[in-house]
């Protein structure tokens, strides 16, 4: 049975703000490290704007490539904040506690990058405002579609960034206050000002709880639509082979979970290894974790077989010609067998051990092996069938991404990096009050001869 | 069973000894009265019904065309939906190492019984189906060689439904044998008898209950899979693959997804008449409804969400084909069924369950359990008979949308005879079997405990690892 180690409150305080009142030197070498990327992700778009979009290597039918592949895959792993904050605060989970926090900012940094690939596309990112009503001229009073999911795009992708960006800054509050307490001169003041004169009295305890709840249920059908919404872009084209699918939305959402969750559990092993934090990221944790994922990957691996075999259902020859090539042809023959294996033959297998499931190494790893599966399986969807677009065979085309493009993937990465470890420079990445209230709430009960580890339960 | 705190705050959690639950729960088991004969001949009054139907379709429409027979799949596909899936209720919770699931587990694996009935409609339905000849089905008939895979789909579906019925069965016994042993104790005759064989020697070593987890973990998973698998073919190949031209993939996943839903219904229902017949108000509390609630509002919403998904995907891309079918399935002949099936098996389900009032009672989620096995049944009707009316299945695309197919008395006779056949061979086990898992309660009652924080009584969950 796993001893639990019991901390104080001075002793959780004074760990976990580590990071934010002393941080180390190498957390501002790898901030400087990750910058150079993100820097030549902001170089390249600047490049791409000065030279004009035929610096992708986008051309007809495909006219999405590596940037829409990124924008799919970082709405993706937005979904984990939600998945693990809302749905296990509402559920009570005791595990959720280290994982919260982390989820949320990835998701809010996640879907902060999203974002910005529409800007990449656009060649000319100036003239986004026609996008929104009454954009497109006042005078002329040209209206967007709003029958068009690429209308629809942004406005989930916003509601869910507000949302959960306010989500973060609400929970964020008691914490905040604990930070005014610990520092001094300019950041106490900062603090100061954003704890917004907690005291942590009843009151105001009761209205973050309450306040917590109502977020938390609240946010659950935009976490929904954010993604389906972005599945039909897709999945409304009757043009594009293999898209026009009733299953893409719940397809998509269940993909980004599990993408979300994946990248979570890569976030909470490194912050682990990076502060010491073996005491607040236990490997229960990473148990429990890890079993969601199980629950998880068999949902979308069921949704991605369905799916797949709808596209052989019909025999027509244009879809059979769209399959044929993600299945025989070089890269995408390649491409598949890497994604089927690094989505789910590998990790999920793995996870069925117990012994894996406590390991942090082995399941930081099949995690990312997860989120190579699933860029690669947005890949499969949206290159091949553009490649296939049009029935006739003479308008096939081919695509080659562009250095401009590899950078600007590349600089994702580093961003969304960049953002998570910003904050944690700033702010708590770990909950001290959920923290706190886990060691209270935490206790056991003796059955026979055995402690059971066992927990308290609000009704 | 209340623990009363200071200032009135209760926590529910069942006080009894280990003996006190075996004499309780078995003393109903083996213990049957003139109300409880009364029901089962009426049950068996209304099944007999239903064969009579059945017999008078026969002879009247025979199985060479499958075009009559679409009331008799509705009603197969409503109880894989409800009694079938029911078990999952007892799988997943356990699974996720839940404690409320304790007392209601051995009720939601008991209705795998039903699938005796699925097996019997099913030869019927199979004999009927058309050939997956010349028509697309899941199994690719004639697509990859010719004639392979061989027997598809007919053979396909009765092993798959085959495996699904011994899977639960097995689950249902594996569950069971800990209270079989106890049950082996305490009666005698005949039940001392199949009590002593179904007990395997089983007597609580280590090694055993290690087994028995294992075995469960292993039995639940396959039995999840196949059931996932279940709803698949089902509504494929009686449904989908019926209709020329028709693509829908989200179909199954929604129909699995409403398996869910309904699952949640009939335990719950069942939960309240149980927990009303059986005085078992201490075992089965507002706890268990209250958390089956949750479940089913979310079940409920996603219910909604992927009837969307799959609509808004139809309607957007207006071709003919999707126009036809939009009219087929749900804007043409059944066009009121369906409107009912969407108010009853979400609307109304929404509006009440919203409420936290109703939620966490016991009687307002068997209220809306009852409106959403009706949504449930009425949703099969829909998608059967309309799949089932259409009369050349080999074409390339639907040519007409038929008209809706009215039942005639055979139909309801059949109806009225699969649902009080499943509830009679339910209603027969719970009086073998013992209804509330002795074993998982007794369990529970070690893993939890009322202790006071802050002078607050509140309940402590022990989840071993």
């Amino acid at each position: 049975m796993q001893q639990r180690p019991t901390l104080t409150e001075i002793q959780i305080n004074r760990d976990l703000l580590r990071p934010v009142l002393d941080t180390p030197m190498w957390f501002y070498g790898l901030m400087a490290f990750l910058s150079i990327f993100a820097a030549s992700a902001m170089g390249a778009f600047a490049w791409a704007i000065n030279h004009g979009t035929g610096v992708y290597g986008l051309n007809r039918p495909v006219m999405w490539g590596f940037l829409l592949v990124n924008f799919v895959f970082w709405v993706g792993i937005s979904h984990a904040g939600v998945m693990l904050s809302a749905i296990l605060r509402l559920a009570n989970a005791e595990w959720r506690r280290p994982a919260t926090r982390a989820a949320e900012v990835l998701t809010v940094f996640a879907l902060g990058t999203a974002a910005m690939h529409p800007l990449f596309h656009l060649g000319r990112p100036w003239r986004l405002y026609w996008s929104m009503p009454p954009g497109y001229d006042f005078g002329r009073g040209i209206w967007p579609d709003i029958r068009s999911p690429f209308v629809w795009d942004p406005t989930a992708i916003s509601t869910y960034l507000t949302s959960t960006a306010l989500f973060v800054g609400l929970l964020l509050i008691p914490d905040l206050a604990v930070l005014r307490d610990h520092s001094s001169g300019m950041r106490q003041r900062m603090y100061s000002a954003m704890s917004l004169g907690w005291r942590g009295n009843t009151r105001q305890w009761k209205l973050q709880i309450i306040a917590g709840f109502l977020l938390s249920a609240l946010i659950l059908p935009v976490f929904v639509s954010v993604h389906s919404i972005v599945s039909w872009d897709f999945a409304v084209q009757i043009a594009v082979e293999g898209w026009n699918a009733t299953i893409f939305a719940p397809y998509f959402v269940i993909g980004a979970v599990h993408s979300g969750v994946a990248g979570v559990i890569s976030i909470l092993a490194l912050l682990r290894w990076m502060f010491k934090w073996e005491n607040y990221i236990r490997d229960d944790h990473f148990d429990a974790l890890a079993r969601l994922m199980i629950v998880v990957a068999v949902a979308w691996f069921y949704f991605f077989i369905i799916e797949f075999m709808m596209g052989f259902y019909p025999n027509e020859e244009p879809e059979l010609s769209l399959r044929t090539l993600q299945l025989t042809q070089w890269p995408f023959n390649a491409a598949f067998i890497i994604f089927a294996l690094t989505s789910f033959f590998i990790p999920v297998p793995l996870w069925l051990f117990r012994k894996v499931r406590r390991n942090v190494a082995l399941m930081f790893w099949t995690c990312v092996l997860v989120n190579i599966g699933m860029w690669l399986e947005r890949f499969l969807i949206i290159i091949p069938s553009l490649m296939r677009k049009q029935v006739l065979t003479f308008n096939w085309g081919s695509y080659n991404p562009s250095p401009i493009e590899l950078i600007l993937v590349g600089g994702s990465f580093a961003m969304v990096f960049l953002g998570v470890l910003t904050f944690v420079k700033f702010f708590p990445i770990i909950p001290l009050a959920d923290a706190k209230e886990g060691e209270i709430m935490a206790t056991e009960i003796r059955v026979g001869k055995v402690m059971v580890p066992a927990a308290y339960r609000e009704e | 069973m209340h623990n009363g705190g200071p200032h009135g705050h209760h926590v529910d959690l069942l006080v009894r000894t280990s003996e006190q639950v075996n004499e309780e729960v078995l003393s109903w088991t083996t213990r049957t009265t003139s109300r409880y004969w009364l029901l089962v001949l009426a049950l068996a009054g209304v099944t007999v019904l239903g064969v009579i139907g059945f017999l008078l379709k026969l002879s009247d429409e025979g199985l060479d065309s499958h075009m009559p027979w679409g009331y008799l799949a509705a009603g197969m596909a409503f109880i894989l939906t409800t009694s079938l899936s029911a078990p999952l209720i007892a799988l997943a919770p356990r699974f996720a190492k839940a404690h409320w699931t304790r007392p209601i587990s051995r009720i939601a694996e008991i209705w795998s019984v039903a699938g005796l009935l699925v097996l019997l409609i099913s030869i019927p339905l199979l004999v009927s189906l058309p050939s997956a000849e010349g028509r697309n089905t899941m199994w690719f008939y004639d697509k990859v060689a010719e004639g392979w895979p061989v027997g598809a789909p007919h053979l396909y579906i009765a092993l798959g439904l085959i495996f699904l019925v011994i899977n639960g069965f097995g689950l249902l016994w594996a569950s069971a044998i800990p209270d079989f042993a106890a049950a082996r104790e305490r009666t005698t005759g005949w039940r001392k008898v199949w009590y002593t064989r179904l007990s395997l020697g089983w007597v609580g070593t280590k090694r055993q209950w290690r087994g028995l987890r294992a075995g469960l973990g292993v039995l639940g998973a396959f039995y999840f899979m196949m059931l996932v698998f279940a709803h698949t073919y089902v509504s494929f190949d009686f449904g989908q693959s019926l209709i020329p031209g028709m693509r829908d993939s989200i179909m199954p996943t929604w129909q699995a997804l409403g398996g869910i839903q309904s699952a949640l219904a009939t335990v719950i229902v069942t939960a309240f008449v149980i927990r009303a017949a059986g005085g078992f108000k201490d075992y089965i509390n507002v706890n268990q409804f209250w958390s089956m609630a949750k479940l089913m509002l979310a079940s409920s919403l996603l219910w909604m969400y992927f009837w969307w998904s799959g609509f808004i995907v139809l309607w957007y891309g207006k071709t003919p084909l999707q126009q036809d079918l939009l009219q087929l399935m749900w804007f043409g002949p059944y066009k009121t069924i369906f409107i009912m099936t969407l108010l009853l098996s979400f609307a109304v389900p929404l509006l009440l369950l919203m409420w936290n009032g109703l939620r966490k009672s016991i009687w307002g989620p068997a209220l809306v359990s009852l409106f959403i096995l009706s949504g449930a049944f009425l949703d099969k009707i829909r998608i059967y008979v309309s799949s089932y009316s259409v009369e050349n299945v080999t074409a390339h695309v639907l040519e007409t949308v038929p008209e809706g197919v009215t039942p005639d008395s055979s139909d309801i006779m059949m109806l009225m005879g699969v649902v009080s056949g499943s509830i009679l061979l339910f209603t027969l086990a719970v009086k073998f079997i013992p209804v509330i898992s002795m074993w998982e309660v007794r369990e529970g009652m070690l893993l939890q405990e009322i202790r006071p924080l802050k002078r607050l009584p509140l309940k402590v969950l022990a989840k071993p690892e």
